[in-house]
């Protein structure tokens, strides 16, 4: 028993580093923004509690809504374009050998560029005078004129989405080929003992086990895919006409050029509710309520 | 009796010289690299001069500069010195972030020099707040090497939108023929209501027209403001001289553009001419009066306005820092090195801009640049950006898309 205490003191006192961590960076300012949620804040002091006003503002407010729903649309369009590449390549490299690393390596390595700098980068790509796919496509015969990838809505959106892929399909694949090392040889063994076809243990072995990796994976990307601000802060500007501002961007600029912190909290208040929401679904729908 | 007394005005006497010797900090913020230079000689100047003040100068990125301000405000510990994008400046006063310096700013030797539409940013109610710091003038440069190769002059660039069309045409080619514009005459500056306030008010402003009357109302529904959003999308849809492209290019695109040679006239401003100097050494350009029409050449007047915050707890020491920011010994041994524009206009004359006739050229610009003044600025970009882009594109007329702009600028005035 008095070992069990202090060893549950150890384990506290390895804990306290990430608890006190968290709690300044992360509990406090939740706290904070939503306790400014209900005020008109002032910068300079003097703020007041105005009820749930900045709540009514949100609602009623058009760029909410549709903010809102350029959010979902590309997180809609960026998610498989993620993930049906990352299960492949994942199941293509899945064994370790001096190749796969390599290949693995290749495709990790936009992950580690920061999104500023890959949306540079894309922009240049993109550009319609000087742009390299332009020209490559031209050169080809493909094109006639070059195209203006960023300047026309759903194709900025899915332009956006394939620089983002590109960026972030590796880390998906790298958690993927975890979870598929994570299942037992054994398995695979008996099912070919009892002759499965390959199909039918994909079907039946791989993807019921791969399963919690997979709601891991998608919920990190579908949360990452809400959050989205610097590619498109960067690389359309929430253009052409305001038809790819994302629901963050909304949050920023009410925030911090509008100076309305108050409303700017509401909306993200709001904002962390619908993602609270969308991975409880998540969760539920992976299986793991209860476990 | 008497010696003690005296050993206690002796102790009394020393403990009061070590307040008044302690070392006095002060914290500054700017996005200027070139400050680092100024902070410097102040600092060996203090130590030469035997006073303990020291700056410390701290450089924040200019997406950082709103949100971090408000954050330290909001915690009592903002810098004694900031720097800060002019046109945030009457939000910022409005507030009371800012120390009144009407009195101390009056008397300094180069006051009158200051530019006047500038420093008017930094004031409210006729007490001033801040002044006119880093300054950067919207313009227009050319290609002359291309100016050339299309048969004009190479020493005469457009003064008059007329001219603009015309010239522009004869620098929009296809040079191998495959049907395709190897060359544009010119870019929109697009990317958002930023670039069009910096580059696209100066055609509104080179028509006759103007955003505020002087009594801060909106103005911009006039056939003037109508007339040159229209001319913008004439220049991509009718005269086809510029790339619809453009609409939404960031500086950074046109910028790229126009030094590898795809872009005869290029709407940019002093902060290129350094990195043109290195990025294109062969490259021959000229720097222009953005063209006007009915109205008066025009430049628009940003950059930013150093002011003491009212945190401050060090304010006549920062008044010191200021004065030493503006002297010739920092305007020219720090910022003209590097080709930044001197504050003050009578400094222009110096060792670095003699050799680089670009750099002569924003003297003149300086004497025509305007700023807006409104403490909702940020809050204008929104419907400026929307109905300004929709007119470029093609999808709204100018004289609805004016009329839709005022009247929403109107309501974010009266809110």
């Amino acid at each position: 028993m008095k070992q069990k205490t202090r060893k549950g003191l150890f384990g506290f006192i390895f804990l306290l580093p990430v608890i006190v961590m968290i709690s300044i960076f992360f509990i406090y300012p939740l706290i904070k923004v939503v306790l400014m949620s209900f005020q008109e804040w002032k910068i300079m002091g003097g703020s007041s509690f105005v009820g749930l006003s900045n709540y009514k503002k949100a609602l009623v407010d058009d760029e909410f809504w549709k903010t809102l729903w350029n959010t979902v649309i590309y997180a809609i369009i960026v998610t498989p374009m993620i993930f049906v590449p990352a299960v492949l390549l994942a199941n293509a490299l899945k064994k370790t050998s001096r190749s796969t690393k390599i290949f693995r390596t290749i495709f990790f390595i936009p992950y580690a560029i920061s999104f500023v700098a890959a949306s540079y980068i894309w922009q240049w790509i993109y550009n319609d005078s000087y742009g390299i796919l332009n020209y490559i496509l031209i050169s080809l015969n493909l094109i006639g004129q070059p195209i203006n990838w960023l300047g026309q809505t759903w194709l900025s959106r899915v332009m956006v989405s394939i620089m983002v892929a590109w960026k972030t399909l590796g880390f998906t694949m790298i958690i993927v080929i975890a979870g598929l090392q994570g299942i037992s040889p054994q398995i695979y063994e008996a099912a070919s003992i009892d002759g499965a076809e390959k199909s039918q243990v994909f079907r039946y072995i791989t993807l019921p086990l791969l399963r919690p990796t997979l709601v891991l994976a998608l919920i990190l990307s579908l949360a990452g895919s809400f959050k989205a601000f610097d590619h498109f802060y960067i690389m359309t500007k929430g253009g052409p006409l305001k038809t790819t501002e994302t629901i963050v961007m909304y949050i920023n600029k009410i925030g911090f050029e509008f100076y309305d912190i108050g409303f700017g909290s509401a909306v993200s208040v709001i904002f962390l509710g619908i993602l609270l929401l969308i991975s409880y679904l998540q969760l539920k729908a992976g299986g793991f309520q209860n476990e | 009796m008497s010696r003690r007394l005296l050993v206690l005005i002796l102790v009394v006497t020393l403990a009061f010289s070590g307040i008044l010797m302690a070392k006095t900090t002060l914290v500054m913020w700017d996005q200027l690299a070139a400050t680092e230079d100024i902070v410097k000689m102040f600092n060996e100047k203090m130590k030469a001069e035997g006073k303990d003040i020291e700056v410390k100068l701290e450089l924040i990125p200019y997406d950082q500069m709103v949100p971090k301000f408000m954050a330290a405000l909001s915690a009592g510990i903002a810098p004694d010195l900031y720097g800060m994008d002019l046109v945030q400046f009457p939000f910022f006063i409005s507030i009371g972030a800012f120390t009144d310096i009407t009195e101390w700013a009056k008397e300094l030797p180069f006051f009158d020099e200051l530019t006047k539409g500038m420093l008017e940013i930094g004031m409210k109610d006729d007490r001033i707040y801040g002044l006119p710091y880093q300054i950067d003038l919207s313009t227009m440069l050319w290609n002359k090497g291309l100016f050339e190769e299309a048969g004009l002059d190479p020493e005469q660039p457009p003064q008059t939108w007329y001219e603009l069309v015309e010239m522009g045409q004869k620098l929009t080619v296809d040079k191998d023929g495959d049907g395709i514009i190897d060359q544009w005459g010119f870019n929109l500056a697009g990317g958002g209501a930023g670039a069009y306030m910096f580059w696209f008010m100066p055609f509104v402003w080179g028509n006759g027209g103007r955003m505020f009357d002087d009594e801060g109302n909106v103005a911009l529904d006039s056939y003037e403001t109508v007339q040159a959003l229209q001319f913008w999308a004439d220049l991509v849809h009718k005269h086809k001289i510029a790339p619809v492209s453009s609409v939404q290019y960031g500086s950074g695109d046109r910028y790229n553009a126009f030094v590898s040679g795809k872009l005869a006239m290029f709407l940019g401003g002093n902060f290129n001419i350094t990195s043109l100097l290195q990025d294109a050494p062969d490259m021959e350009f000229g720097v222009a009066m953005i063209p006007k029409n009915r109205g008066e050449f025009a430049s628009f007047g940003g950059g930013s306005l150093l002011g003491i915050t009212s945190q401050s707890k060090n304010v006549e020491a920062a008044k010191e820092f200021m004065e030493f920011a503006f002297s010739e010994e920092a305007q020219v041994g720090a910022f003209a090195p590097s080709l930044q524009l001197v504050a003050r206009p009578s400094l222009y004359d110096n060792e670095y801009y003699k050799d680089i006739p670009q750099m002569m050229r924003f003297a003149d610009i300086l004497g025509i640049a305007q700023t807006p003044y409104t403490v909702k600025y940020n809050e204008i970009y929104d419907p400026v950006g929307y109905y300004f882009e929709s007119v470029f594109l093609g999808q709204m007329d100018a004289e609805t898309a004016v009329r839709e702009c005022t009247k929403e600028i109107e309501k974010i005035l009266a809110e």
